[in-house]
């Protein structure tokens, strides 16, 4: 891990030195430089793949920009859907050739896929449909194509970028305040936390009860679930905390991809806080183009449910995931439908008076029908699932099942790291609120204005919980195979 | 727009610029869909998955000038 971190800070010192001494215009050059230096000694094996799809996709951008493709709307239409399934093809061939090519597995064989390779095919994709759609024009510049696709902090778990947003900056990367300097580093310093310190620990708890989930039932299968929610999110949000800072020392800025999603009040309301970028590129990729093909009530609720599987296919090549993603399609479809009669229930129970337990009601319930799809996605047949969720929800006799934790902390996991993991999600989620719009962000708008003696004590403390409690044995997010 | 609306919602008379759609007129998600597809067809644009920001579709006249800047940058 460290031989890793070391690398990592090289390269991300070399380019930040490099930005500085270039003149504007050959800056993109060492972002390229960097971003190739980074993948090939992240990925030997198939660090290709970028530059591969970089060349096949500026080449369709041109043709589609082209006389013959202007002139022929059919001929415009195959090469569009040329270019895109080339694009998928490396994408669908590693992660979903197993899938199909037998009845289809029901849990996610552990395939080893080219770093990241997910992101990039989708932002590679998003540059086609947005040049076929005449969103932007086919950059003819191949250098800003490929930087596009590889640029180095955001390539490996996102947050997606569209062109028309990151290629402009990548060409004139704007000049770097202490503020943004700053900024950038304490989000870094957040990310790096919210993995090492926290998910990590979160994962090995969630791993050991869905390893075997056999010997487990009650009350850990359901904190399992919650704390597999948290883990995929301190995971996620911490890289793209990452991301975004790293981007914002280079003078690039990436938009976020969460919004403290925990507060969501309804199923409808957590997607449009949880990763915000890819819900975005389903959305205006997957979802709206079924739209358009089936434009009644009844073809729209299937376009949800065939959009949210995707969704699902994408996390694993499996039955459980796309299970994962159904059900919480068809939650979408309920909250959309029975909202007129749950407004109207309010209004006669005149719960309307009491806004704040209305709000305290729909995020706890929101939070429990969430865990549902994560059951389905973490159990390894059909018929666990049922039993897991029953188990998980079904309160009985030996509910809290306390022999499973001694059983787990007999394994040699420390009880008091697992309780100190609880502790900081608990912390690391308050802060999120205060600096959320939830809370107008009234921490974020007010931290720089306290005194230094204020927040110095401040840094201290997180920095002393990092040493104590990350765990960077190995620098690897649970993303990168996706 | 009003013809589609009113296609949409045959109990409704009239309508009015400030109406909301989702806490006046009851939509709900999918039935906003249905009507974008329809806006769209008929009036040969594309709404923009970020045109949908509820900020931009919370009034039928906000709705209306969302088509209407398409329209003009069609």
């Amino acid at each position: 891990m460290i031989a890793e971190l070391y690398k990592f800070v090289l390269i991300f010192g070399f380019t930040f030195l490099a930005l500085q001494l270039l003149p504007s215009s050959f800056r993109w050059t060492a972002l390229l430089f960097s971003s190739y230096w980074l993948f090939i000694n992240c990925d030997p094996g198939y660090w290709w793949l970028v530059p591969a799809l970089s060349l096949l996709i500026y080449v369709t951008g041109l043709l589609l920009a082209g006389s013959h493709c202007t002139e022929n709307q059919k001929l415009r239409r195959c090469v569009f859907f040329a270019g895109v399934f080339l694009t998928l093809t490396p994408l669908l061939g590693f992660k979903y050739s197993a899938f199909l090519a037998q009845d289809g597995l029901w849990s996610a064989r552990k395939i080893i896929l080219p770093l990241g390779i997910s992101f990039y095919t989708f932002q590679a994709v998003a540059y086609l449909n947005d040049v076929y759609k005449k969103r932007i024009t086919a950059y003819r510049h191949p250098g800003m194509v490929a930087l596009y696709v590889a640029f180095f902090p955001h390539l490996l778990a996102g947050p997606i970028v569209r062109a028309e947003d990151l290629i402009p900056q990548l060409m004139n990367p704007k000049k770097v305040t202490l503020d943004d300097g700053l900024s950038g580093t304490r989000l870094i310093f957040f990310g790096l936390f919210k993995k090492f310190a926290v998910s990590t620990h979160l994962e090995i708890f969630a791993n050991t009860i869905h390893a075997s989930p056999e010997f487990f039932h009650g009350f850990p299968l359901l904190l399992a679930a919650v704390l597999f929610r948290y883990q995929l999110y301190f995971d996620l949000s911490g890289y793209s905390d990452i991301a975004v800072g790293a981007s914002r020392i280079f003078g690039i800025t990436l938009p976020k991809n969460f919004n403290n999603p925990f507060a969501s009040t309804s199923p409808g309301d957590h997607w449009r806080r949880w990763h915000l970028t890819l819900v975005s590129w389903f959305r205006d990729l997957v979802y709206m183009p079924l739209c358009r093909l089936m434009p009644s009530r009844s073809g729209i609720a299937a376009a949800v449910l065939l959009t949210l599987a995707c969704v699902g296919l994408w996390h694993g090549a499996s039955w459980n995931w796309i299970l994962f993603g159904l059900i919480n399609g068809v939650f979408l479809i309920i909250d959309s439908v029975s909202k007129p009669w749950r407004v109207r229930l309010v209004s006669r129970l005149h719960i309307e008076r009491y806004p704040g337990v209305l709000k305290v009601f729909s995020v706890v319930t929101t939070f429990i029908l969430m865990l549902i799809p994560v059951i389905a996605g973490r159990s390894d047949t059909p018929a666990r699932f049922l039993s897991n969720l029953q188990s998980a929800f079904l309160i009985r006799r030996d509910y809290l099942n306390l022999s499973a934790f001694e059983a787990y902390f007999n394994t040699g996991e420390s009880s008091f790291l697992f309780f100190s993991a609880i502790a900081l999600t608990v912390g690391v989620e308050m802060l999120n609120y205060l600096l959320s719009d939830e809370s107008e962000g009234s921490l974020r708008k007010n931290w720089l204005e306290y005194s230094l003696a204020v927040r110095a004590p401040i840094y201290a403390v997180a920095a002393l919980l990092f040493i104590a409690f990350g765990n960077m044995e190995k620098f690897h997010f649970y993303y990168f195979d996706f | 727009m009003q013809e589609l609306v009113l296609k949409q919602n045959p109990g409704l008379k009239e309508l009015r610029p400030e109406q909301r759609l989702f806490s006046d007129l009851h939509y709900d998600s999918l039935k906003i869909m249905e009507l974008i597809i329809s806006i769209e067809n008929t009036f040969g644009i594309e709404i923009r998955g970020d045109d949908l920001a509820r900020s931009n579709i919370e009034t039928l006249a906000g709705l209306a000038s969302l088509v209407e800047e398409r329209i003009k940058n069609r």
